[in-house]
């Protein structure tokens, strides 16, 4: 017999709020709920961080996100972070000690340029630095190659899986009641309005359901007959094995900003990902490409990664991999997430499509679908962030 | 890209052993193997510079082993040995990546063979990653093939006739042996159960020598005893030792303490699954085994039509079966390749199954005894190391396994068992035996963690360098 889960008597029969998915974003939500007394259940279908939250770069990023909403849901998020790291009780290994983007093709300056033009417009400049000066904050780069780099203070790395169980323990204590391995199979909505949640344990009622279920938020969308444009894209990295610190900051390719498009239609896109963890580890990445929920890496994308990282640092040609991982991120056509209530259903919350940045934005969007049940006053306007926009294209 | 009709992983017994029936039927074959020359773990041939002055104190499975070079010789012609080859993926479109000489390299195969063998079942108690706690296999190695006695005063401790070939070999070699545990409840004579061991009556000879040997020696064999703890500070000092009930479980009042700086532990093997997982294999556990192994047709054919699987790395039944079931599915995969059966091997193919059913009737005599019991799994307190590469505890372990639905690839990513350098093969066989004894929240056999290549360390230069697919 395949494993299953244990049947437990108890289910909860009714709840304020019913958060689908137990990633950042999810978690993030119930908690940040849970401390305006909200009575909240979460639901999810494996185990929490399990999927796009429990595999990835671990960054809190801000240096390429675009001036205008994007930045400014990156800036509240990260000082999300912040507070959290202060109130949680549990330390989820979050070290903001700036971030790095390295030039090292002529063809990337003009495009770095325009960003940092942007930026300095949008009331939140970067600054460029010379080759020396990288190579100074990260001695390990490849002194033939560099250009230069963009640096950026506020940035850094954390631990997801332990924020997602720092959050969940907090929350349990305020309440929260998490259910793992508990299926969401369908949502009553009568007369516009959501009535209650059924899973495969059982029935909550509820007037309202938060989508936070990431690359299954299209899943989730169709049980209240609604279009939610969110597919998942695959990106691979590599683990090596524990060294000493060699890596003192998250660094990233300024390629990223001239081939943003690649890896898409069957193509395989990469570029440089790569910092060292709280234990030692490298993560080193990374590829992109379309492989629906297919969770395996392919040689190719292995060997590519290799490369990409050894061409940005030769020196590391002898520390060992020890895996490879990939996961699918929950991807919009125009790279922003969809946040907010939707037309037509009530209580129906989004709360997905975070494009591979769900660790950076998870606890600020959080904490924002939290203040439009509670109030419905939002740090950031949620406006440009809603399902209806036009760039989602959605009738 | 190279290609090859038949690719074989591993060069021991199984693997040896399909390759000549494939060569033999005309197939050209590639064996990549981790080792420096042919023969496995248990054929393993002398590392140079040392020469064998009587073959016969190498034991009857050194002599089958020479038989079996012997036939690898006459058809060396159509076999291509990579040797110091590591595979670090096995991927769609009939691709393997290995490593060799420090490149990167991919081969396509039309058939694959794994012959991946098995290693010694990890088990946590107290004390069990102190320097001077060795696996029997370990040991085995050292003393064999190194010429290495690792210790003064030893204590041997597990299940199975394995333990008394490593007593005599120890005590050949000079070693002073305290005691030999015997965790099971054997009944009757061990002369039997090592008979049954090589199913085959002729061996008789070798087992009585190794009980004379340790007879001569007064090393005690106590059966229903487990080494329940290792003190020491820097290595082992002593072994808390203590009877057992039939389900392994340490009876109250009943511990000793044995004053040893050497323990080996043997507890059985445990099959190497992680290149079967790999290719998409189904698997299943075997109760008798207690471990994974891959599902097989009578042809040893894995799930995935094409790969075959034999040997220890598919249910661990030692040499002779290794032996057998390579020669079942060389010729099965010469035939699904498309070449006529050689001479006579339609009759020997008939005559091989019945040789393994003998072999499994027998087998099942020693898994009664061997197989592993709850016990075994409760010696752990608080603060044992589960996962030696993340120091993983088992109260951390312990306390998540009574959540919800939660399974092995749930415990990895929350504590990060298993995400060391050894890719989970100490902890993941313990972490399964953990989730079906300690009471987990999942019902049915619970699954075994993921497995994601490369499967075996490989340098980052490495993969960085290989070579174009074109």
């Amino acid at each position: 017999m395949n494993e299953t889960r244990k049947e437990t008597p108890i289910f909860p029969q009714e709840a304020e709020v019913v958060i689908i998915g137990g990633g950042v974003v999810g978690s993030a939500t119930a908690y940040f709920l849970a401390k305006e007394n909200k009575n909240v259940v979460l639901l999810e279908k494996g185990y929490c961080a399990g999927e796009a939250s429990g595999g990835n770069a671990a960054w809190v990023w801000s240096l390429t996100r675009k001036a205008g909403i994007d930045l400014q849901l990156a800036m509240h998020s990260i000082s999300i972070h912040e507070k959290l790291q202060a109130e949680l009780e549990l330390d989820f290994e979050y070290r903001a000690r700036g971030g790095l983007m390295i030039i090292d093709a002529e063809n990337q300056v003009p495009f770095v340029k325009a960003h940092l033009d942007q930026r300095k417009k949008d009331g939140h400049p970067l600054e460029m630095i010379d080759a020396n000066e990288v190579l100074e904050i990260e001695p390990m780069l490849n002194r033939d190659r560099i250009l230069g780099g963009v640096w950026n203070p506020v940035d850094g790395t954390t631990n997801p899986i332990l924020l997602v169980a720092s959050l969940n323990r907090e929350s349990e204590k305020l309440g929260v009641k998490i259910h793992h391995h508990t299926e969401v199979k369908g949502i009553d909505v009568s007369q516009g309005q959501v009535k209650s949640v059924t899973t495969d344990r059982g029935t909550i009622k509820t007037d309202c359901v938060v989508n936070a279920a990431g690359s299954w938020a299209g899943h989730i969308g169709k049980m209240v007959g609604i279009t939610v444009p969110v597919s998942p894209f695959q990106m691979a990295m590599l683990v090596t094995e524990q060294v000493p610190r060699c890596l003192f900051h998250p660094i990233m390719g300024a390629s990223y900003m001239v081939e943003e498009d690649t890896g898409k239609e069957g193509g395989l896109g990469s570029g440089l990902i790569a910092s060292q963890q709280v234990s030692g580890n490298l993560l080193l990445g990374a590829s992109w490409r379309d492989a629906g929920f297919d969770k395996r890496t392919i040689q190719e994308e292995i060997e590519r990664i290799a490369r990409v990282n050894i061409e940005a640092m030769p020196s590391l040609k002898d520390i060992r991999v020890i895996r490879s991982f990939a996961n699918f991120f929950p991807h919009t056509p125009d790279d922003l997430p969809i946040l907010g209530s939707v037309k037509g259903v009530e209580g129906f919350i989004m709360a997905s499509g975070h494009n591979g940045h769900g660790v950076c934005l998870g606890p600020g969007s959080g904490k924002l679908v939290a203040e439009l049940l509670c109030n419905g006053n939002t740090s950031v306007p949620m406006e440009k962030l809603k399902l209806e926009r036009s760039a989602l294209s959605v009738e | 890209m190279e290609k090859a009709e038949l690719a074989i992983i591993g060069g021991g017994p199984g693997g040896i052993s399909a390759a000549v029936a494939a060569a033999e039927s005309g197939v050209n074959v590639t064996i990549l193997d981790e080792n420096a020359r042919i023969g496995g773990q248990i054929f393993r041939q002398l590392e140079k510079g040392f020469t064998l002055t009587n073959p016969k104190a190498m034991g009857r499975d050194y002599q089958k082993g020479v038989d079996l070079f012997r036939q690898f010789k006459q058809v060396e012609s159509r076999i291509n040995y990579l040797n110091h080859a590591t595979v670090w993926g096995i991927f769609d479109h009939h691709r393997i990546a290995y490593e060799r000489n420090r490149k990167s390299k991919t081969i396509e195969y039309k058939n694959l063979l794994i012959a991946s063998g098995a290693y010694d079942r990890p088990v946590p108690f107290p004390g069990w990653t102190l320097p001077g706690v060795l696996t029997a296999g370990g040991a085995q190695n050292l003393v064999k093939n190194q010429r290495i006695l690792p210790g003064k005063k030893f204590l041997l401790a597990g299940t199975g006739p394995l333990q008394l070939v490593l007593a005599h070999q120890l005590i050949q070699a000079g070693a002073d042996i305290a005691a030999i545990l015997e965790v099971g409840d054997v009944k009757g004579s061990w002369l039997k159960l090592m008979q049954g061991m090589w199913g085959n009556w002729g061996y008789a000879g070798d087992g009585l020598q190794y009980l004379q040997t340790i007879r001569k020696a007064g090393v005690p064999i106590m059966r229903n005893h487990i080494i329940a703890r290792a003190n020491g500070n820097q290595n082992v000092e002593k072994a808390v030792i203590a009877r057992v009930d039939k389900d392994w479980r340490v009876i109250h009042n009943t511990r000793k303490s044995l004053n040893v700086d050497t323990v080996c532990l043997g507890y059985g093997l445990v099959t190497s699954t992680e290149l079967t997982r790999l290719a998409q294999c189904d698997h299943e556990y075997d109760n008798g085994l207690g471990g994974y192994v891959p599902v097989r047709s009578e042809t040893m054919e894995t799930t995935q039509k094409g790969i075959f699987a034999v040997g220890d790395g598919a249910g661990v039944a030692g040499s002779q079966v290794a032996l057998a079931e390579g020669r079942i599915a060389g010729i099965a995969a010469s035939q699904a390749l498309g070449h006529a059966p050689g001479v006579g091997q339609k009759k020997t193919l008939a005559e091989l199954q019945k040789k393994l059913t003998r072999h499994h009737r027998l087998r099942k005599v020693l898994d009664e005894i061997s197989r592993p019991r709850p016990g075994l799994y409760e010696l752990a307190e608080d603060e044992t190391i589960i996962c030696r590469c993340e120091d993983v505890t088992f109260k951390q372990i312990k306390t998540l396994i009574q959540k919800e639905g939660i399974n092995a690839k749930d415990i990895k990513r929350t504590t990060r068992v298993g995400m060391g350098s050894c890719g989970g093969r100490m902890c993941g066989p313990i972490l399964i035996e953990l989730l079906r004894n300690l009471g987990s929240q999942i019902s049915g056999q619970p699954e075994g963690l993921n497995v994601r290549p490369p499967v075996k360390p490989i340098p980052l230069g490495v993969l960085a360098g290989a070579e174009n697919n074109e």
